[in-house]
């Protein structure tokens, strides 16, 4: 998996491209730590490029969003594909977080 | 039609790119849909991750066997190693519903793997896990 990141107005955006399993998800936790360590709070998940997820990369999602709540933050992931909505659905990861169809979306639902 | 084949793997990560190959091209050969392919895929993954990981706690080189059978009507996967016992179907539902900051990290892969398949059978056989994945493909 690669990361790249950008800054929308407070909003951090991190662009997943890959497959979101150990490694991938190795690589989320330990930048999402970082992010948070600089003291960013809105975090955009863009998932458009992402082609695979696994139980490895599904619980780096839950700590990061741990991590986050724990810090008073907020995450949206945008651009999930039904197939990993799929396997997010079964997991009972849907009701955890909040979702946007794009990239757009999301960074119009962080608040201003 | 049917199609057979043994894959001897070593308890390995690094064997996942590979299993993950033969099973999209059976698949393909196979007429299996895409979908179908990457569910398929998924459970496999997380069963070999899972022996792989986990069934032989000293290190060391292992090896164990992944048999598929494809016909028309199902894809069996038999997975057979002689690690630590484990019986995949006894494992814990991992809480779907718990609020947030009650959600615990494991379970998740079996979990999707009995989700996946029509069915997952156990035995523990001459020191042996045995686990054979089905799922019904008409």
């Amino acid at each position: 998996m690669t990361l790249s990141e950008e800054k929308n107005g407070k909003v951090s955006v991190l662009g997943l491209s890959g497959k979101l399993d150990i490694e991938g998800g190795k690589m989320l936790v330990e930048r999402m730590t970082q992010i948070l360590a600089g003291g960013e709070r809105q975090i955009l998940l863009d998932f458009t490029d992402i082609t695979y997820i696994n139980s490895a990369g599904l619980r780096a999602l839950i700590l990061v969003a741990k991590q986050l709540a724990s810090s008073g933050g907020m995450l949206i992931l945008a651009g999930v594909s039904d197939s990993n909505q799929k396997v997010l659905n079964i997991s009972g990861l849907a009701s955890i977080f909040t979702f946007r169809p794009t990239k757009a979306d999301a960074l119009g639902s962080f608040p201003q | 039609m049917t199609e057979q084949a043994t894959l001897i793997l070593k308890n390995d990560l690094s064997e996942l790119e590979s299993v993950i190959s033969f099973v999209s091209d059976l698949c393909v050969r196979n007429s299996i849909p895409a979908e179908t392919a990457r569910d398929l895929n998924l459970a496999l993954d997380e069963m070999i991750t899972n022996v792989a990981t986990h069934a032989y706690p000293v290190s060391g080189e292992h090896r164990f066997t992944l048999q598929i059978t494809v016909s028309n009507e199902e894809f069996v996967a038999r997975i057979e190693d002689d690690g630590v016992e484990f019986n995949p179907t006894e494992h814990p539902i991992p809480e779907l519903d718990a609020p947030l900051e009650k959600r615990k990290v494991g379970g998740l892969g079996i979990h999707l793997v009995r989700q996946i398949m029509t069915s997952v059978e156990y035995q523990r056989v001459a020191g042996k896990n045995v686990v054979t994945l089905r799922k019904k493909l008409t």
